[in-house]
């Protein structure tokens, strides 16, 4: 596997998902270097953006095993997980696997459901395994969970706990699009798109081949130089004085390996503060709790990281 | 003086007068070698038909349309004037008539200024309001915020974004950070020079604006955000090196250093071609030359007098600041075209003074215009032609004829009165040019400017009357009277603008009374002292630091009282301090005695006021909950009324 093949894969992706997704290229490239990166994606968005669209439409670019479960207050972990049960032919109990059991799991509204049955996709996020009746099975190497949630419904909703949130490599806003992206979108639903079809998009990799650019992106060279500018990043959200609690070392990884997607996705075998920006706010924003005084003020954490970004030195030889 | 003593004394002047120019025509074919030539000024002529093959003279071929009255005025000149058939098309359109508006509509625009007046005054008060309003609360807020800062209360936390620190000072010189890098090059450390070459790119895009660096801005984001479009791809092309050796590990190898040098050099290199077409165009340097279509402009007239060997220039000074000539020194020529140039009553003052030290004026135009010193009056010529006046004296008639006549054509006739000048150029029977002495400079006078304007000069014999007259005043005449004539020496031209007229202000509210902002400028003063004492006396009067204890527990009772009034509990309050009042009673009391009758004792109230407030603070201590009306002008009677019972000094 080479960096020009990395790329064209890359570049194959995007061009696949282009054909279902209008606009949103943010959400699509944030989701992408989450994926490569190995790391788990939470979108946060009002209902109608394209979610879940651009959720099918990655897996079936990337040759994923895709699977969906709507959480709900009432479903229950052994419904992701799988339990064991009852055979009686065989007289024994056996295990019925759950839809965890794929490459790309989508959690949709994954904050309306219980904080245990939410806790039961730490273990698959964290250790890439589900453990059932004491019997821990893996999961595929590239098991990913993208997770969706709704910022305006609060009601009957349990937010995610630090926790879960420190597992997500990402938390991607997605944003209304702008008059025309919204027209094309209108634009394609009249000329025929149909999102529940998504034949249109041709698998452009496997699953393999994923494992095996994931594989490619950690071995990206990440001078000392970037590695201090992402540490400081990150520590100096733990100093910030409108944060209240900063982002952990688990960021520092999260944001490395984030930028060594991005640098392997231009064909390049090095890691530059300019692959760490753009990312930045994509890793850190879900991992900062504000202070009180501060979101009584209206200070977001997203303007906090801008300040922060804007007042760390990038690292230069001059 | 007599009659017949005046008239001599006018045939003396007459004399040095031509003898003058005589000495300016003639010296100056055989003018010595040092000093620049002057052509004789039958040369004019020649230089007028030379200069109009420019194309750039076009106020014969193409002028601009449709004429005004002054280039109107011009046109009997232009009718047997070779390449002047543009000229003549414009000069057979009529001028554009005016409609003569109608009284209602007369007494409609009336009306609309009065309204649109009003309106200037509106704007006037919303625009002074803009600035004050933000004057004042930035006041205000400073007043909170030093008063919070006083509270002992946890501040809320600081949500300003930092400032991005300004790396271009650090960075320097884009020019000496090339040089530093060729030598670090040159020494072998290609490491340093290619990240200098980078920073040289950086400090010379920042310098020209299409960049602006800052420490937390990356090198994509430099590239990304650069506004000069052709130095993008270098500045990339040396960032991807640059990065490939600082991030990627790659050896900075002589070659790499060589690219990033070439790269960095274009970028420098051009960003100093900007400014210098900056500077240039900033300066008028590289101005196109405008084409010259106005025919009553001035532009062939500078050329014809500079083809001459005459010095010309913009007088570039105000008239009022000439600076006195010293004794030896040959004083500038400056020439004023009265119909343009307007001499306030300073200018004309300092000039006239500046005259009589030896300075040389010119004035063209209407006599009327001219300083009154001169002496000049405006009179109708019988023809419209001039001819020089070489030598008037009536006993050398035959001299007078055996020089060659130098002679020109006006479009209009007229002459001008000057009593004790001697005439230099005749119309009809008046006089049209003349010179007067004027302690040890002169003046010269035409009675029109139509001589400098272009359509004019593009006729020969206008051009030679013209370099004639201006030769003359450039004439070393000074030492001539001194009776120490140079030949070799002549005077330089300063051509004064209509701005030269204008003495420059004192001092700023000169300059702002002088623009008409003098009521404004009164307006702003009066603002800015009612602001002074609104505001800035109380910033300015020390002040004693209360006790910080007590100061900490005044605050504590105000924002606890201010807390209840944002809460609407103006019934809690009025019941807590009810019952404090009470107790403090009690206690001064020593016994059980009734509240009402002791508070009204001791206040030296009526019992039946204390009564109705005891009333009020009883009922909200038994519902504090409930909202009353005058719960709180109870509360604050009830504190009056403590005040003076239980802290009254007896």
């Amino acid at each position: 596997m080479s960096l020009e093949r990395f790329q064209a894969v890359w570049d194959q992706i995007r061009e696949q998902m282009a054909r279902a997704v209008v606009g949103q290229d943010e959400l699509v490239h944030g989701l992408m270097v989450s994926a490569i990166a190995g790391g788990h994606a939470l979108l946060e968005g009002a209902p109608g953006l394209g979610k879940t669209l651009v959720a099918r439409a990655f897996a079936r670019a990337s040759g994923s095993a895709f699977k969906r479960v709507q959480f709900t207050p009432d479903l229950m972990p052994s419904d992701v997980t799988g339990s064991s049960v009852y055979d009686r032919q065989a007289g024994d109990f056996s295990f019925v696997p759950g839809p965890i059991f794929c490459e790309l799991l989508l959690a949709d509204e994954i904050n309306r459901a219980p904080a245990k049955t939410q806790s039961a996709l730490l273990e698959a996020m964290q250790e890439r395994q589900v453990t059932v009746d004491g019997v821990s099975r893996p999961l595929p190497p590239t098991f990913i969970v993208v997770a969706t949630q709704n910022p305006v419904e609060s009601q009957g909703t349990y937010p995610l706990p630090e926790a879960q949130l420190d597992r997500f490599l990402v938390k991607l806003t997605v944003a209304d699009p702008p008059r025309d992206i919204e027209e094309r979108i209108v634009r394609n639903h009249a000329s025929g798109f149909d999102p529940t079809d998504l034949s249109a998009v041709q698998a452009v990799t496997t699953p393999d081949e994923l494992a095996a650019l994931q594989a490619l992106a950690r071995s990206v060279r990440v001078d000392d130089g970037v590695i201090s500018y992402v540490v400081d990043l990150v520590r100096r959200t733990r100093e910030d004085r409108a944060i209240e609690l900063g982002a952990s070392p688990r960021a520092s990884i999260a944001m490395m390996k984030a930028a060594q997607v991005i640098a392997a996705s231009e064909a390049r075998d090095f890691v530059t503060p300019d692959d760490v920006k753009p990312i930045a706010k994509a890793v850190l924003r879900h991992r900062v709790m504000m202070h009180a005084d501060a979101e009584l003020q209206g200070v977001t954490a997203d303007e906090r990281i801008d300040d922060i970004l804007r007042a760390a030195p990038v690292p230069r030889v001059t | 003086m007599t009659r017949a003593t005046g008239r001599a004394h006018a045939r003396a002047v007459g004399r040095v007068a031509s003898c003058v120019a005589l000495i300016a025509l003639v010296a100056s074919p055989v003018r010595a070698v040092g000093a620049p030539a002057l052509h004789a000024p039958d040369d004019a002529a020649r230089a007028s038909a030379d200069l109009r093959k420019d194309p750039k003279y076009a106020f014969c071929t193409k002028p601009q349309r449709p004429l005004g009255p002054r280039q109107a005025a011009l046109c009997p000149l232009a009718t047997d004037l070779d390449g002047c058939e543009g000229l003549r098309a414009a000069c057979d359109v009529p001028a554009p008539k005016v409609e003569r508006s109608t009284r209602w509509l007369d007494d409609l625009i009336a009306s609309l200024g009065v309204v649109a007046q009003a309106l200037v005054w509106v704007l006037v008060g919303a625009i002074a309001l803009l600035v004050i309003i933000p004057v004042v609360r930035a006041l205000l807020r400073s007043r909170r915020e030093r008063e919070a800062d006083r509270e002992d209360v946890r501040r809320p936390v600081e949500v300003h974004a930092h400032a991005p620190t300004d790396e271009a000072s650090a960075i320097g010189d884009a020019a000496s950070l090339l040089s530093r890098a060729d030598e670090l090059a040159r020494a072998g450390d290609h490491a340093r020079s290619l990240s200098l070459y980078l920073s040289a790119s950086l400090a010379a895009l920042d310098a020209r604006g299409a960049i602006r660096i800052a420490r937390h801005r990356t090198n994509g984001e430099y590239v990304r955000s650069c506004a000069d479009a052709g130095a993008r791809a270098p500045l990339r092309d040396i960032v991807r090196e640059v990065d490939g050796v600082e991030f990627g590990g790659r050896p900075a190898t002589a070659e790499v250093s060589t690219r990033a040098r070439s790269r960095a050099e274009a970028i420098v290199r051009a960003a100093g071609v900007v400014a210098l077409l900056v500077g240039l165009v900033g300066c008028g340097g590289l101005r196109k030359p405008g084409t010259v279509d106005d025919p009553a402009g001035g532009e062939l007239g500078v050329a014809v007098l500079r083809a001459q060997g005459l010095t010309v220039s913009k007088l570039d000074r105000s008239i009022a600041t000439l600076p006195m000539p010293a004794h030896d020194e040959l004083a500038p020529v400056v020439v004023v075209d009265m119909e343009q140039t307007v001499l306030e009553d300073d200018a004309i003052e300092h000039v006239m003074r500046w005259v009589r030290e030896g300075g040389v004026l010119v004035l063209f135009g209407a006599p009327s215009r001219w300083p009154r010193d001169v002496g000049a009056t405006e009179t109708s010529a019988s023809g419209r032609e001039l001819r020089w006046v070489w030598y008037e004296d009536d006993d050398d008639e035959a001299a007078a004829t055996s020089v060659v006549p130098i002679r020109a054509t006006l479009a209009r006739g007229d002459a001008l009165q000057w009593p004790g000048a001697a005439p230099l150029v005749r119309v009809g029977d008046g006089t049209y040019a003349g010179a007067r002495i004027f302690g040890r400079g002169r003046v010269v006078g035409v009675a029109t400017s139509e001589l400098l304007t272009n359509v004019s000069v593009a006729r020969g014999d206008n051009a030679v009357m013209l370099a004639a007259i201006v030769q003359s005043a450039a004439s070393p005449f000074a030492a001539a009277v001194d009776g120490a004539p140079d030949p070799n020496a002549h005077r330089t031209i300063k051509m004064a603008r209509p701005e030269d007229g204008i003495p420059p202000p004192g001092n700023p509210f000169a300059a702002l009374s002088r623009a008409g902002l003098d009521l404004g400028l009164w307006h702003a003063i009066v603002a800015t002292a009612l602001l002074f004492l609104a505001y800035g006396v109380r910033h300015a009067r020390a002040r004693k630091t209360p006790p910080p204890t007590r100061r900490a527990f005044l605050e504590h009772v105000r924002a606890t009282g201010a807390f209840w009034r944002r809460a609407r509990a103006d019934g809690v309050a009025l019941a807590s301090y009810a019952r404090f009042v009470e107790e403090r009673l009690r206690e001064e009391a020593r016994g059980a005695h009734d509240p009402v009758a002791l508070l009204a004792s001791r206040a030296e109230s009526p019992d039946e006021h204390v009564a109705a407030v005891w009333e009020k603070a009883s009922a909200a201590k038994e519902r504090p909950d409930e909202r009353r009306a005058g719960d709180l002008s109870a509360l604050g009677e009830l504190v009056r009324l403590a005040r003076r019972a239980l802290y009254r000094r007896r």
